[in-house]
């Protein structure tokens, strides 16, 4: 028998899946859920919260993803929206430690990307996470984000812009 | 000096082997569970106070001044007593 994993990605072609499936997968799906979310929003405790609220979403609609073709695709657009919905709420990033300045280099710049990246717009954090961190093709980003092919690319060009400037700025 | 979108991959590398942080339980902003939880135990040591303390025995004086109020009230009101013979 396949794993769950694979089970879950591959097309249902019209056969439903079980309702305990769908669970075990929804449960498993939280660190990559997180992981997403943490991408986006560079905040820890934000992206445990969009997390959590994505699953909770997901075992409500389990009857919708135990026939959805894509449930990865469903769960993925989602996590993308609540992430999106947290961070117009307001993100500031994460808090700098009072001992940033004894911290590794690599440790600095990374705070210094969380930094940057909170002062970019959600749609922008979005298109970065979904091409840099998940590797998505425009067109995958297109049917997650809900606009057209044309728009991820020149969005994708502008959340880059965007980066740079303020990294440049900061 | 560094591009800044590799500064941007290596934070991204991070998050894909990110946990989750370990969190204590959030506690609530409403101030009612906590009231709620505040009134319950008042009212819970209330009735054990009420239920555990000895109640005092009727002295030979109350038992004496019950028995003169019941003849005061069969004779005040002997319909009743009569109708109610349960009560006397």
């Amino acid at each position: 028998m396949k794993p769950l994993i694979a089970r879950m990605s591959a097309p249902t072609m019209g056969m439903a899946r079980t309702a305990e499936e769908t669970a075990e997968w929804i449960d498993s799906r939280r660190l990559p859920s997180f992981r997403l979310a943490l991408a986006i929003l560079a905040r820890a405790d934000l992206a445990e919260d969009v997390a959590q609220e994505a699953l909770i979403r997901a075992h409500r609609a389990i009857e919708t993803l135990r026939t959805a073709q894509y449930p990865e695709a469903w769960l993925r657009q989602v996590v993308v929206r609540c992430a999106m919905k947290a961070g117009q709420k307001g993100s500031s990033g994460e808090p700098i430690p009072d001992d940033a300045q004894a911290a590794s280099g690599d440790r600095v710049t990374q705070l210094a990307v969380q930094q940057v990246l909170s002062r970019l717009s959600a749609e922008h954090r979005a298109v970065l996470a979904l091409a840099m961190f998940e590797q998505l093709s425009y067109h995958e980003i297109g049917e997650t984000l809900g606009v057209p092919v044309g728009t991820v690319a020149s969005r994708l060009n502008a959340a880059k812009q965007a980066f740079r400037r303020l990294w440049e700025d900061a | 000096m560094k591009d800044p979108l590799d500064a941007l991959e290596a934070f991204y590398r991070e998050c894909g082997t990110s946990e989750p942080p370990e969190r204590l339980p959030r506690r609530s902003s409403s101030p009612w569970p906590a009231l709620c939880t505040s009134v319950g135990v008042g009212v819970a040591a209330t009735l054990a106070v009420a239920i555990l303390t000895p109640r005092p025995k009727a002295s030979a004086a109350d038992a004496a001044r019950w028995v003169q109020q019941v003849q005061v009230a069969r004779t005040a009101t002997p319909h009743i007593v009569e109708d109610r013979p349960w009560r006397g």
